[in-house]
């Protein structure tokens, strides 16, 4: 019994001691894990507040501004066009030359920058008026592309100092960069003097139209007096869709090639047939430089087609020089791109100095987006018709508004012989209705000059729109910030041809930059918000080249200066 | 038969003498180029209230209001660990925020832990206590803040958090 008692014992005594080893291990191993710890004390109270900068509506676009005006839906149209860049110059400074060989005219310089490889027509048209210092031989002008001269026409007057106009176009492929397009001229004959009183020189590209050319300059002659085809100008092209072909032939003979004092004429066949209305140009006499442009524009279906330059002498068995010719044929989707075009083989004739209505040459096109617009008129009269051997000019009008710097002046050989004469513009023309007249005036005031057969034409393409306000920023409060956008997520942008999305407020910020489907500036600069006033947010220079929506999403970032403290507001660009 | 026990056993004692010297904490918070006004630092640094803001349907980004700064020669870990937060699940008020994110990052702006209160209906969603991370000697990190009310959300009403930064010696 005693025994068992102090067993009793010992096994009491075991079980504290395990119970007291248990204790300490459960308060060991925190402690070998922690160690000795202390704690902060961490205490943020957040306050639910006004926003001090709001959202509203603008008044371009459609924008939606949701609760507490703190975020915003804005919703624009792009206009769906081609993808194209244009340069215009024109200008009546006078120069003048006595070089045989082409020196830059320095009225007509070009320097663009494509953003892709783009097909390219170039037009180069400069001449002088009666009175102007021009050699008989007349002149010669060239377009120079990257100080290479690509392409050559020539042209001599009735005599010195009479009316003496060239035009001269080129079409090539330009690569993505920067470029310098010249328009140079050069005296027939070196040594005498030739002049420009006024000269257009125009280019258009695109990345992505059909385009055939041919620039040549293998001589080509003919006896015959009705057209026959100029072998060097032939062009064959098929295309995928319904189209709007643009065509100009240019052909002439360098002085010193058989031509006869009568001239030549020109026309265009389009799919086998002659089109309607002829040109034709006489030289000062024979074998000296004579050339003549024609233009024309139509609609073309898809499938295969063919484009001629054909010519003909204007007086049968007498033989006609082709030394270089320019045949370019640029086609465009139809529903990208609006025209007009007017050919008449009714003659009207004038004896006004001053410009008259050459009433079979009126164009009224309604566009509806406001557009970058190509205008060329061609007037010309055959060999027998009544013309003062002063010769004719002739311009263009647009909405009543005479454009002098259009104006180009040609004489023919003599008395009724073959003369005509290219008026070319560019201008940018609002939506709406337009009207654009071809005129024409006598070099030399009393004495009649006449248009037989003339061509007029509009290429109109949708230029980007601009939405000026479509959302306004207001600081509601005195403090300044510091605001830009930031793009975070972007929806179906791939048909995007351009756009910009900007601060406006007297002078503009760029933020936000789309170009040929991609985002090229995908944040801006900060910008002030000053106490209390108001930035307005704008879209411009957008365009798609097919229809659909697209969405950008942007941040409105508001900052606190000298902080890195910071309001995100949301923003939603829909763009339809 | 107490004192004879008593006396009759081995009996020895230990001294114990505990040295506590009053020192700064080695980790410690520090105002942040974003430090929002209103804030308090407490008095050695280990206390602190952030004024902050929310705005309705707009996120509000404190990049570096506050710092967390090892002032030791010794690298520390800490954590974060919620304690409470106000009002109370249940109260309608919890209903108009949408979050209040807190983001440890370290010097170079890295993030190392985050530290989220999100709302579901009235009901806050607290975070979890973070792993312990170890700040090196002599560097301060960043405690980055996001607030966003919803859309709609009522004026001043507040959210309060308490929230321990522990701290291993």
């Amino acid at each position: 019994m005693r025994k068992h008692s102090v067993e009793a014992r010992s096994a009491h005594r075991w079980v504290l001691l395990v119970a007291s080893l248990l204790v300490l291990l459960v308060f060991l191993f925190p402690n070998v894990a922690g160690s000795v710890y202390t704690s902060l004390s961490m205490e943020p109270y957040t306050t639910i507040t006004a926003p001090p900068v709001i959202l509203e509506a603008g008044t371009a676009g459609t924008s939606t501004i949701y609760t507490n005006n703190t975020s915003a839906k804005v919703s624009v149209s792009a206009p769906v066009g081609l993808e194209y860049g244009r340069a215009f110059k024109s200008s009546n400074v006078r120069v003048s030359t006595t070089s045989g060989t082409p020196v830059d005219d320095s009225e007509a310089v070009l320097n663009i920058n494509l953003d892709k490889t783009s097909q390219i027509f170039i037009i180069y048209n400069a001449g002088n008026k009666r009175g102007s210092t021009e050699d008989y031989d007349g002149k010669g002008c060239a377009i120079n592309i990257d100080g290479a001269d690509v392409a050559f026409s020539w042209q001599s007057p009735y005599g010195n100092n009479k009316a003496n106009s060239v035009t001269v176009a080129y079409a090539t492929a330009l690569t993505a960069g920067s470029h310098t397009i010249k328009g140079r001229f050069f005296a027939n004959y070196p040594g005498y003097t030739v002049g420009i009183d006024t000269r257009q020189i125009v280019a258009f590209w695109f990345p992505n139209v059909v385009t055939t050319y041919v620039r040549s300059i293998t001589v080509a002659t003919t006896t015959s007096a009705t057209p026959v085809d100029d072998p060097q100008a032939i062009s064959t092209f098929t295309l995928s869709s319904d189209s709007v072909a643009f065509i100009i032939y240019n052909a002439g003979n360098k002085r010193g090639s058989t031509e006869p004092a009568t001239g030549k004429g020109i026309t265009i066949n389009v799919d086998g047939a002659d089109i309607a209305t002829r040109q034709w140009q006489s030289p000062y006499g024979a074998n000296k430089a004579n050339s003549v442009t024609i233009v024309y524009t139509t609609a073309l279906a898809a499938g295969s087609h063919t484009v001629k330059g054909r010519f003909f002498s204007n007086a049968a068995g007498s033989t006609t020089t082709i030394d270089e010719r320019q045949l370019m044929v640029f086609c465009f989707p139809a529903s990208l791109v609006t025209y007009g075009f007017v050919q008449s083989t009714t003659s009207v004739s004038t004896s006004s100095g001053t410009p008259v209505d050459d009433t079979q040459a009126v164009l009224s096109p309604t566009l509806t987006k406001d557009s970058d617009s190509l205008i060329m008129y061609v007037g010309g009269s055959p060999h027998g018709a009544t013309e003062d051997y002063d010769g004719k000019g002739v311009q263009l009008q647009i909405d009543g508004a005479d454009k002098s710097n259009s104006t180009s002046w040609q004489s023919p050989y003599g008395n009724n012989y073959a003369d005509s004469a290219t008026s070319l513009w560019y201008e940018q023309l609002t939506v709406g209705f337009h009207t654009i007249k071809g005129r024409f005036f006598a070099n030399y005031a009393g004495y009649t000059v006449t248009i037989s057969h003339r061509q007029l034409l509009i290429l109109a393409f949708s230029k980007p729109a601009n939405y000026d306000y479509v959302l306004r920023v207001i600081n509601q409060v005195t403090n300044d910030w510091k605001a830009n956008l930031r793009v975070y997520d972007s929806s179906n942008i791939g048909r995007l041809l351009s756009l910009n999305i900007s601060f406006h407020d007297g002078t503009t910020n760029n933020q936000i930059a789309v170009k040929n489907g991609n985002i090229t500036q995908s944040e801006g600069a900060f910008y002030d918000l000053a106490g209390s006033t108001t930035i307005y947010i704008s879209i411009s220079n957008i365009q798609a080249s097919t229809s659909g929506t697209s969405y950008l999403y942007a941040y409105l970032k508001i900052l606190s200066p000298g902080t890195s403290t910071y309001a995100l507001y949301i923003i939603t660009f829909e763009i339809t | 038969m107490l004192i004879a026990t008593a006396s009759a056993a081995v009996c020895y004692s230990m001294l114990m003498q505990p040295a506590v010297t009053i020192t700064g904490a080695p980790i410690r918070f520090a105002q942040g180029n974003d430090w929002p006004s209103g804030s308090t630092m407490g008095t050695n640094q280990t206390w602190v209230s952030l004024a902050l803001k929310a705005y309705p349907n707009v996120t509000l980004i404190y990049e570096q209001p506050l710092n967390v700064s090892n002032t030791d020669l010794a690298s520390h870990t800490f954590r974060l660990r919620h304690v409470s937060i106000t009002p109370a699940d249940g109260n309608p008020d919890v209903g108009n925020f949408t979050f209040i994110n807190f983001v440890v990052k370290d010097a170079a702006g890295v993030s190392q832990a985050s530290f989220n209160y999100t709302v579901s209906g009235t009901t806050w969603i607290t975070p979890s206590t973070t792993s312990y991370l170890t700040l090196p000697a002599n560097t301060q990190w960043i405690i980055y803040i996001e607030t966003k009310a919803v859309a709609g959300a009522l004026g001043n009403i507040v959210a309060n958090i308490q929230i321990s930064v522990d701290v291993t010696e």
